[in-house]
């Protein structure tokens, strides 16, 4: 079976013309035939999975589906809980942990009638990586496995292009949804901040959290996002907005849709490679072609945001960690020891001036975007490195491009833009005002669209 | 030029934080000291003292019900 996405799967369930149950069973096949190669997930939850299944198609041929994600195979980031299922957070501090309650956006999920596969590889507490000194191996890059993912949502990433799930939840504090989709030629988007709800998720660093779906087109994130947004008592920064319809403007013209282009974080403040470039300039000549108006914006340097979010997430995750810092420091990974120990050099001072920043640069975007629908800018600055190639102290090698939309809160997307001579994708990132995601995914999927990058899969798979 | 991260300044860093540090990682900390030291100074802008950090909050209903 060639694996549908889910915007495709949906339309021939509801169809009866695919059944649940074969279509788990293929991800299942898959699963076995690559997940010893690309160690995706910690936990597959076969029995679970063929039960969702079973449950789902005999509903939907009886009622029809709940909603478009009935029946579809997905998988959790193992830092979401499930009740009943470990959830390791892939560290050895948690290697017992099985939660009593679903985080809600697992019951969402669950609600919805999707089939739980697995829970998926993680960085550790989705921080550092790749680390090989955990209890399970890093995920590979499906593209070519001696590569890195990128993370920390590597596991959902490395699952979503070699089709052994259709959806995934992923969370980013600083790009860990839109970096590993990026070097896996996936589509993930960061959500506005509180649009999905954080509750039952192991924190990372509490005002850049954000929980968000990955999936093989932009289409399929939208219609996952659909069931994940809302409010949730349970998370303080859960946002309170109605949910819009996220696939409301896919197909929708461009035309008259205003993008700039943020040129300078990725021409001159960290310079991306030729095929990172070329896929941002073609975009930009097909949104051009399709009617929308186009032009540059300027904001403070990439470098800039990069140390005020860095900052930030030091001190929140040396604060949510404080306790197990302490008393079990060497239990760690290698690199979240790292992490947790650079918290002892950031002052309180240090953090209320980054927060102070934080101000200034969320008015600066806010003032850069006034007459614009989105933005757009790199989504990493070349294609996966080697597993073994990443520097030890990644976050001093390089600002990274993502990390800015967590400073801000705001939503954005990463998309495949075409691949590099090692043949492994790259990827560039669309940027929307807070809460319109709708425009993000409308612009998304016409790139997508218009273009042949989603047509193909990892050789590995096929 | 970034403030110099004596022994007895990182000894007492690590003290408050309540680390206890083998010799290798404590000289890793000293190796990224300017790195760091360098994100901090992108965050010290001229600003007034207006310039509140991003997560001053108002009063919401629930606070005044």
């Amino acid at each position: 079976m060639t694996i549908p996405t889910l915007a495709e799967a949906a339309r021939l369930i509801a169809g009866r013309k695919l059944s649940p149950v074969e279509l788990t069973t293929e991800c299942l096949t898959r699963i076995e035939a690559h997940d010893d190669t690309l160690h995706a997930f910690v936990v597959v939850t076969e029995e679970r999975a063929l039960a969702d299944a079973r449950t789902a198609e005999a509903a939907i041929m009886r009622d029809g589906p709940i909603s478009p994600l009935h029946g579809i195979p997905m998988g959790l980031k193992d830092i979401v809980d499930t009740a009943g299922i470990p959830t390791t957070c892939q560290s050895k501090i948690l290697q017992d942990n099985i939660p009593q309650k679903d985080a809600t956006c697992a019951a969402r999920l669950a609600a919805a009638g999707t089939v739980l596969m697995g829970k998926l590889t993680t960085h550790e507490f989705a921080d550092g990586g790749p680390s090989f000194d955990l209890p399970k191996p890093p995920a590979a890059n499906p593209w070519n496995p001696a590569h890195f993912t990128a993370g920390s949502s590597s596991g959902t990433a490395a699952a979503v292009a070699s089709g052994m799930i259709l959806c995934g939840i992923g969370t980013d504090t600083g790009g860990s949804i839109r970096g590993p989709a990026a070097l896996c030629g996936i589509a993930g988007i960061k959500p506005t901040y509180g649009v999905v709800s954080r509750a039952g998720v192991a924190p990372a660093a509490f005002s850049l959290d954000h929980i968000g779906p990955m999936a093989w087109t932009a289409e399929d994130c939208a219609m996952m996002l659909q069931v994940l947004a809302g409010p949730d008592a349970a998370d303080p920064a859960s946002a309170t907005q109605p949910v819009p319809d996220y696939t409301a403007l896919i197909g929708n013209s461009l035309k008259g849709v205003r993008i700039g282009v943020i040129r300078h974080f990725h021409e001159q403040d960290l310079k991306v490679a030729p095929s990172v470039q070329k896929g941002i300039d073609d975009a930009v000549a097909l949104f051009r072609d399709q009617g929308a108006a186009i032009s540059d914006v300027t904001l403070s340097p990439l470098q800039d945001w990069h140390a005020c979010g860095s900052l930030i997430s030091i001190t929140e995750r040396a604060a949510a960690y404080e306790e197990w810092a302490r008393t079990r420091l060497n239990d760690f990974s290698e690199r979240v020891q790292r992490r947790l120990m650079l918290g002892a050099l950031v002052s309180g001072v240090d953090y209320v001036q980054a927060v102070r920043r934080r101000r200034e640069l969320r008015t600066e975007l806010r003032a850069a975007m006034a007459e614009l629908d989105v933005v757009i800018t790199a989504g990493a600055p070349n294609e996966a490195p080697k597993l073994d190639g990443v520097p030890r102290w990644d976050v001093f090698a390089a600002p990274n491009f993502t990390i800015p939309f967590n400073v801000a809160g705001y939503p954005a997307i990463a998309v495949c833009s075409g691949f590099g001579p090692a043949g492994l994708p790259v990827s560039m990132q669309i940027v929307g005002k807070p809460f319109q995601e709708a425009t993000v995914f409308q612009v998304a999927d016409a790139f997508e669209k218009a273009t042949d990058h989603r047509s193909k899969r990892p050789p590995l798979v096929g | 030029m970034p403030p110099t991260l004596t022994d007895p300044a990182l000894a007492y860093l690590l003290a408050a934080a309540g680390l206890d540090l083998t010799d290798a990682e404590k000289a890793d900390l000293v190796g990224i000291h300017d790195s760091l030291a360098a994100m901090k100074a992108r965050v010290r802008q001229k600003r007034g003292h207006m310039a509140e950090p991003a997560h001053t909050f108002g009063f919401n209903e629930e606070d005044l019900g």
